[in-house]
């Protein structure tokens, strides 16, 4: 059957030509208009009319029927026109435009071998040209004539036929009129239309377009199952997101599902969520081997990290080579770089959605691998069928060897491991009522030239109620738990052991509404609480002989309120406008102890004159602020759109770090009375037009950002066990500005993207005294600062068995201190720096090649497999991921590390049963 | 069911060396290196910062005019030797502040903080042990009652004695064209070096004012340091809370770069500034401390024997040269001993090295005996 669902039609019906069961017409119908004509026939018959009135306005009917069929009126009526018919069994009548309808199946339907690898190409091809619209029956919703309003509503979920789980962000639009909707989180859509009979048309990442015709009479209940394309095709993929890039009100906003980042060559042979979005314009990394990310010029700290709505604090497994998420269970990721809407907050930059799916539905399966590096095994299935599903899966290392690799002797005489679990758990309790509960753990261990050993965890759980009020109104209730921490211990020495403990624990309680208002507006509301605690640092002695000082920085704690809404309306076909407000209060509470320092002097230890201590719950610092998120899309043509958004975010939490990559000792600090919170603004504005049948996408987005009170950080700062951080961390101004411009084939045999970001990061530093300024106060450049940036991003299937991927990546090298002047102290040579960030490392350049070969394509077979080649920086190319100078033996010896030297290649064997 | 094998993978990662571009300097640091030391002469170097890729030796600054000076403008003069050097001899310090001065010979003017005069515990012990990667460790151990917290800054000289390839028992006299035996022992020879490494160890993250066996000074125990005996003189100096950060913030601006969480490099200033630019700034820390000091030292009788030592000479070979042609024994070798007819005494000839294999002076050493051997 699987070759059926490859062959898209316009549309479909069944026509029988039942002459003699059909009524005839009788009457006399003089210069009438149509819709006269059809009222009388549809008096004196059966038949039911569907047609758009505005293509039949101008229509005269102008003829004397006795007994005649309709067909034969009809064809009468119709013949100097444009305009085609269709009767089915139920007497329905369909009337449309120029497209005629197929009214018979194709001679090959059923008569066709089902084996798909035998489909001639030219066959497959001549269908992919059509519109990939699959039609089945007339569907018809309410009861005709309930009310006289002239549109209703339908909704529903969108699910995977096979697995029974939803789809999130699929789309559900009409295109006469123009009338979309997206499914939420939960695979629900809503969407008011006017009544009639139209063709819904539904489209999800990775799965195959739905068309359905339905005929809609009042409220009512569409649930629509949409089949899984089994071969990872770009060009399926893409399509759903053909009408939303122009249509969408989203701009800067990338979505991409596990299949999109399985085309994309991988390294060390796993497929890697952050590593796919690195890809894409507007987001950079200060160097591979790094999980951290700065999007649009923001810091790595400054992305909202959500995994099934739980904050994820530290995204990484080992030294940042992997990201902390095992893909099988990745669902989709959509990553928002501009026009965040009003429901999330917290991080100024941007936000990393990561949704898991929720288990098959129907029947039990699995999945998993196994990797030099890793092993990953997930298992699925129903506890009650269609009801109540399980996913739980889990990933681990089993080797050191990777280690042993490392170009530093710090690093190769050491130890590491990690593993992720993870547990989902949905149950729809009934029609109105869903359940889901997300349990996910992140761990690693790793030691350092054999004594002191790191470890660091995540941890989050996180319930959610669902409830479906009515068609227009659905609201949910979820709490979620996230924690993050780490451990340092050292035990050499017995005299010098110790055990340093670091946790950050938030807990969240939100509630979130959406009520569909109209077809042209809709509204999203909520609000929540978040509760914040942090154990900053708790330094104790390891052992009995340890002499080591018990060290505990004082605890944190803090909560954060947040309420919001956001509307979106039409205003008229070509301008759809969001306009959203969140505002967040967060207060800083006691117990914890404040240094006074001295008014008007540097902050300084020496200058503290007093010590607050506050007790439990007592206020220390509270900020509050709103956050204006608006968004404005402006149609000129149906291929065409302009966009402009500005939003505004808070952040009440910043990671403290002074090295160049996210370090898994790197601490998050709450705002407090020195530490303000993060301010960040951004404008930006979007022309998006598609070519050529929609199937080239061209888009250029800019962007101007401002961030207030930006962490800085003085030279040599101390960050771990400081009990006066802000003698250290400095308030820094920062912008960022740029533009993305984006060119996208999404059809064809040879589909990809290129794209092309000019950014700038820059940071100004200018504080009362001068150990408070960097660089005498002037403009520089931050870490991440890296001004052009290019990506080829293609993918060429050859048949429907091969296909072959290059990606070449381009950026400017980052910025970095580099030594003006050397000097001999004490016997050695050693080197002063110059003002921060003043050189960059050599330019990046790397370019990868994957193969998939695709086994044959019968649908039932014991094994379906999956040939990978991937290499990953075929050129080789040494990529400076640092530039550093060490003294060495008292002699100056300046250093060039590359983390991936040389070509990486990789085969996969996949297969699936 | 989804299975992923993987076949291979091959990681390449790798450090080269980088030329850094041609870095145009501002107008060269001034650099003092050295401290005041009350139980002893002291010494102050002053000199000026090179381009980073300069291999020429570094100018000195010989005219300047250089002083401390207490909080009541006492002034103690430092003499010049004219070579960058400025020495205060040996006297007591009475007051409890004092800072440095500075007069260049093109008139800038450098002053430093006041820094206390600080009293530095004895050192318990130096002690070695041998480490897990085949390598002896020098360790040091000191305590302070006086005091809660104590900064530490350690150096060391180091002394080992070492032998060249070939024991000389003769002598070419080019002048007399005559071969004698050699009295002056170039066999045997003794090498000291400075550390290069800073180090410094703070208490305050400890009960008690008590540093135990930090670590000082490692070599492998096949290096020519561990073949005869090795003797090292640690010096133990007292140092203030600023001095700590300032030496911990040149070590890791230059030790500890490059690693995948290492911190970004940054300028690092001391506690002596321009007196008329506050943007300007002279490299180095000055302090004022007494100074303790301990030795110890390992002979190799203490030490596993290695399978082989790596050494400068492990690639020297003798050669030999006739009694007709030793006449003409010239260029740079040196004779070592006579090849003897069958037990001799009659001989046919002569073993002769290079100068580097026979002469052990050539790689740096001395071959007086230190006092203290």
């Amino acid at each position: 059957m699987k070759l059926l669902l490859l062959i898209f039609f316009t549309s479909l019906s069944i026509w029988l030509p039942a002459q003699d069961l059909e009524p005839k017409i009788s009457g006399s119908f003089i210069n009438q208009k149509f819709s006269t004509f059809v009222t009388s026939v549809e008096q004196q018959s059966n038949f039911r009319f569907y047609f758009n009135p505005s293509q039949v306005d101008s229509l005269v009917v102008n003829l004397t029927a006795n007994r005649n069929s309709l067909a034969e009126i009809l064809t009468e009526i119709f013949k100097n026109t444009e305009l085609k018919y269709v009767i089915d069994r139920q007497l329905n009548v369909y009337i449309t435009f120029r497209t005629p309808l197929i009214a018979e199946l194709p001679g090959y339907f059923f008569s066709r071998d089902i084996n798909a690898t035998e489909t001639p190409e030219q066959g497959v091809n001549k269908f992919t040209e059509a519109e990939k619209v699959r039609t089945e029956s007339v569907i018809v919703i309410g009861t005709r004539g309930a009310n006289s309003k002239p549109t209703a509503t339908v909704a529903g979920y969108i699910r995977n036929s096979k697995s029974g789980e939803s789809l999130v962000g699929a789309t559900v639009m009409i295109e006469k009129p123009l009338i979309g909707a997206v499914t939420d989180g939960n695979g629900y859509y809503s969407i008011t239309l006017p009544k009639g009979a139209h063709i819904l048309k539904v489209n999800s990442l990775g799965m195959k377009g739905v068309g359905k015709s339905i005929v809609l009479h009042s409220d009512g209940r569409l649930s629509i199952d949409m089949e899984e394309d089994v071969l990872p095709l770009k060009e399926v993929i893409i399509e759903s997101n053909r009408d939303e890039t122009i249509l969408g009100l989203q701009m800067g906003r990338e979505k991409f599902d596990l299949k999109t980042m399985k085309q994309l060559p991988v390294v060390l042979g796993e497929v890697d969520i952050i590593k796919t979005v690195l890809t894409l314009p507007g987001v950079q990394t200060v160097g591979e081997g790094t999980v951290g990310f700065n999007v649009r010029g923001g810091a790595t700290d400054q992305n909202l990290i959500l995994f099934n709505e739980a904050t994820i604090f530290n995204p990484s497994h080992l030294f940042g080579f992997f990201s902390a998420f095992n893909p099988d269970i990745v669902k989709g990721v959509e990553l928002f770089k501009s026009g965040v809407p009003a429901e999330y907050g917290g991080r100024i930059s941007s936000v990393l959605d990561i949704t898991t799916r929720e288990g098959n539905k129907r029947k039990w399966g699995g999945s998993g691998g196994i990797s030099p590096i890793t092993g990953r095994l997930a298992l699925e299935g129903p506890i009650l069928k269609d009801k109540l599903s399980l996913l739980v899966s889990s990933r681990s290392t089993y080797s050191d060897w990777l280690l042993s690799r490392i170009p530093s002797s710090a690093i190769n005489k050491s130890a590491a491991s990690f593993y992720d679990l993870n547990a989902n758990i949905n149950y729809e309790i009934n029609s109105k009522n869903s359940l889901a509960i997300t349990a996910y753990t992140s761990k690693d261990d790793f030691k350092l030239q054999s004594d002191t050993t790191y470890q660091y965890q995540n941890k989050v759980l996180g319930i959610k109620w669902k409830h479906i009020f009515n068609n227009r109104f659905f609201g949910s209730l979820s709490t979620n738990y996230s924690g993050y921490e780490y451990a340092i211990q050292s035990n050499a020495n017995p005299i010098n052991a110790f055990n340093l403990d670091y946790s950050i624990r938030q807990l969240q309680l939100k509630t979130d509404f959406n009520y569909f208002m109209s077809s042209k507006n809709s509204l999203s509301f909520g609000g929540g609480v978040l509760r914040y605690d942090l154990e900053p640092g708790n330094y104790q002695p390891l052992g009995n002989e340890s002499i080591v000082t018990p060290d505990k920085l004082g605890s944190e704690q803090a909560l954060e309120n947040f309420v919001y809404a956001g509307s979106q309306w039409e205003v008229n076909p070509k301008l759809l406008i969001y306009g959203g407000l969140r505002y967040s209060f967060f207060t800083n509470l006691g117990p914890h102890s404040v240094y006074q320092y001295a008014p008007g002097a540097s902050r300084d230890v020496t200058n503290i004159i007093d010590t607050l201590t506050f007790t439990k719950g007592k206020k220390i610092a509270s900020y509050n602020g709103p956050e204006y998120r608006i968004s404005a899309r402006y149609n000129y043509s149906r291929t065409a759109s302009f966009k402009l958004s500005y939003n505004r975010h808070r952040q009440y939490l910043q990671m403290l770090s002074n090295t160049t990559a996210i370090a898994p000792t790197d601490v998050w600090k709450l705002s407090d009375s020195y530490i303000k919170p993060l301010i960040g603004d951004q404008v930006s504005l979007g022309f998006y037009q598609n070519y050529n049948k929609r199937s080239i996408e061209i888009s250029v987005e800019a962007y101007y950002k401002w961030m207030q009170n930006f962490l800085d950080y003085k030279g040599g700062a101390e960050l771990i066990q400081n009990h006066h951080i802000e003698t250290d961390v400095l308030n820094a101004a920062g912008k960022a500005y740029g533009f993305e411009f984006l060119i996208k084939r999404t059809a064809g045999k040879l589909n990809g993207w290129l794209s092309y970001t000019y950014s700038r990061s820059l940071l100004q530093t200018k504080g009362a005294t001068s150990v408070e300024t960097i660089n005498r106060g002037t403009v520089y450049p931050s870490n991440y600062d890296k001004p052009h940036a290019a990506n080829f991003i293609s993918n060429y299937r050859f048949n429907r068995r091969i296909n072959m991927s290059l990606n070449i990546i381009y950026s400017t090298g980052r910025p970095i201190t580099l030594p003006i002047a050397k000097y001999v102290i004490d016997g050695a040579e050693r080197l002063i720096y110059s003002d921060r960030n003043q050189f960059r490392v050599p330019d990046y350049f790397r370019t990868d090649f994957s193969m998939n070969i695709e086994g044959n394509h019968k649908t039932k077979k014991v094994a379906h497999g999956f040939l990978s080649i991937s290499v990953y920086n075929l050129t080789g190319r040494r990529n400076a991921y640092s530039v550093y100078f060490n003294s060495e033996e008292g002699v100056i010896k300046g250093y060039q590390l590359s983390i991936f030297g040389s070509p990486i290649p990789t085969i996969t064997y996949n297969f699936k049963f | 069911m989804r299975r992923a094998l993987f076949f291979f993978i091959i990681l390449g990662s790798c450090i080269d060396p980088y030329q850094p571009p041609e870095l145009s300097s501002s107008a060269p640091f001034l650099i003092v290196d050295g401290f005041i030391n009350t139980s002893g002469t002291s010494k102050l170097t002053l000199s000026w910062s090179q381009n980073v890729l300069d291999i020429n030796t570094p100018n000195f600054e010989t005219q300047a005019t250089v002083w401390i000076e207490d909080e009541q403008g006492v002034v103690l003069n430092l003499i010049s030797d004219s070579q960058g050097n400025y020495i205060l001899p040996s006297q007591p310090l009475p007051s409890t502040n004092y800072r440095l001065m500075i007069l260049t010979s093109t008139s800038r003017q450098f002053q430093s903080d006041f820094v206390p005069v600080l009293q530095t515990p004895p050192i318990d012990s130096v002690t070695w042990h041998l480490t897990d990667d085949l390598g002896v460790a020098f360790t040091v151990s000191t305590h302070d009652d006086l005091t809660p917290e104590g900064l530490y800054k350690w150096t060391f000289e180091e002394t080992w004695e070492y032998r060249s390839a070939f024991g000389a028992s003769v002598e070419f006299d080019p002048n007399t064209k005559v071969v004698k035996p050699r009295i002056e022992n170039i066999y045997q020879c003794w090498r000291t070096e400075g550390n290069k490494d800073i180090l410094v160890e703070s208490t305050t993250r400890f009960k008690e004012n008590k540093v135990s066996k930090f670590k000082l000074a490692t070599f492998l125990q096949n290096s020519e340091k561990a073949k005869y005996k090795y003797s090292t003189l640690v010096k133990q100096q007292a140092i203030s809370k600023e001095a700590f950060n300032y030496w911990k913030q040149v070590r890791q601006t230059t030790e500890n770069i490059g690693t995948l969480f290492g911190p970004v490099p940054y300028k690092v200033e001391g506690n002596i500034h321009s007196s008329s630019n506050p943007n300007e700034f002279a490299v180095g820390y000055f302090s004022i401390s007494s100074v303790s000091t301990q030795r110890a030292s390992v002979s190799f009788n203490q030490l596993p024997t290695p399978i082989q030592y790596v050494t400068h000479y492990k690639d020297c070979e003798a050669f030999e040269i006739s009694l007709e042609l030793v006449n003409f024994f010239t260029g740079p070798y040196l004779l070592i001993d006579p090849i003897l007819v069958g037990n001799g005494p009659a001989i046919s000839g002569y073993r002769y090295g290079s100068l580097f294999c026979v002469d052990c002076r050539h790689v740096g050493g001395t071959t007086t005996k230190p006092d203290f051997w």
